[in-house]
């Protein structure tokens, strides 16, 4: 008989999908009617989404953006002189 | 005047390499942990992809490319240059830690999972990355920022499928870990984790 914390060391490959489909059955069963582990599972899931969406808004800062395209010009500019 | 070859190589680098700026710049910052380290490092691993742009083959994967020659170059240079005093240990963080906590909660009341990620910011979300050893650093951010799949993030990183994915596992689990803590105002915040 499996116990929850064998079902929580296959929840990170569940989440990336490297499962069969009969271990992920076995997997959404237990988590349906274990309200801790569905909580370990939702919360994983939310870990993996606030990441993702963390570093979504970073652009690249305005000045550095000119000094960059300044860099990759000067660079071309010595390669095949100026146009 | 520049030849038609030239302007069509300019061209082709502004449209392959030049788009990804934004990402390589997000990836950089969590890697180096500052934006003067994570400049020079996007200028530097971009002016080294414009050396040796000749050699990228069109239609391959560009941000893939580019993504090499950036982790190799923080590998070789900033790594050495920003070597952490202290190499923090995870290997405590316990696949039961926050089960554990769960279990002495309330049941029946509100939505914990809600509640639990209610309260962290994005800023807390970088420290948490920023906490993260290295390794576990850099794998993260190529496959959550920018959604690089386990063989792609092994062939960035010259590793085994393997280690991307057990990287990957151990490095959720810390985050998640710390994001709690951050959450209850524990010590993902106000201290280190131990040491090793």
């Amino acid at each position: 008989m499996k116990k929850c914390a064998d079902y929580l060391q296959e929840l990170s490959d569940y989440l990336d999908g490297q499962l069969d489909p009969q271990l992920c059955a076995e997997i959404e069963k237990h988590v349906g009617e274990c309200t801790n582990c569905k909580l370990m599972f939702d919360s994983l899931k939310m870990t993996v989404k606030l990441c993702r969406e963390s570093g979504q808004c970073e652009e690249l800062p305005a000045e550095f953006a000119q000094r960059l395209n300044q860099a990759v010009k000067d660079h071309w500019i010595r390669k095949f002189g100026k146009a | 005047m520049f030849g038609k070859k030239t302007k069509s190589v300019k061209s082709l680098f502004e449209t392959e390499a030049l788009v990804h700026t934004d990402a390589l710049y997000r990836a950089a910052l969590r890697m180096t942990k500052n934006t003067s380290d994570a400049e020079d490092l996007v200028q530097e691993s971009l002016l080294k992809a414009y050396k040796s742009f000749d050699r990228f083959e069109a239609g391959t994967n560009a941000k893939a490319w580019l993504f090499r020659i950036m982790t190799n170059t923080f590998i070789n240079t900033y790594r050495t240059k920003q070597r952490e005093a202290t190499s923090v240990s995870f290997d405590e963080v316990d696949d039961n830690f926050l089960h554990s906590q769960l279990a002495g909660l309330p049941t029946g009341t509100g939505n914990p999972e809600k509640d639990f990620f209610n309260k962290i910011l994005d800023k807390d979300v970088e420290e948490a990355i920023d906490k993260l050893p290295e390794e576990f650093r850099v794998v993260v951010v190529l496959a959550f920022y920018e959604g690089f799949a386990y063989q792609e993030i092994a062939n960035i990183l010259g590793i085994q499928v393997g280690t991307v994915k057990s990287r990957l596992h151990r490095g959720r689990k810390i985050l998640q870990k710390l994001l709690w803590e951050y959450a209850h105002g524990g010590d993902g915040k106000s201290k280190e984790p131990a040491e090793s």
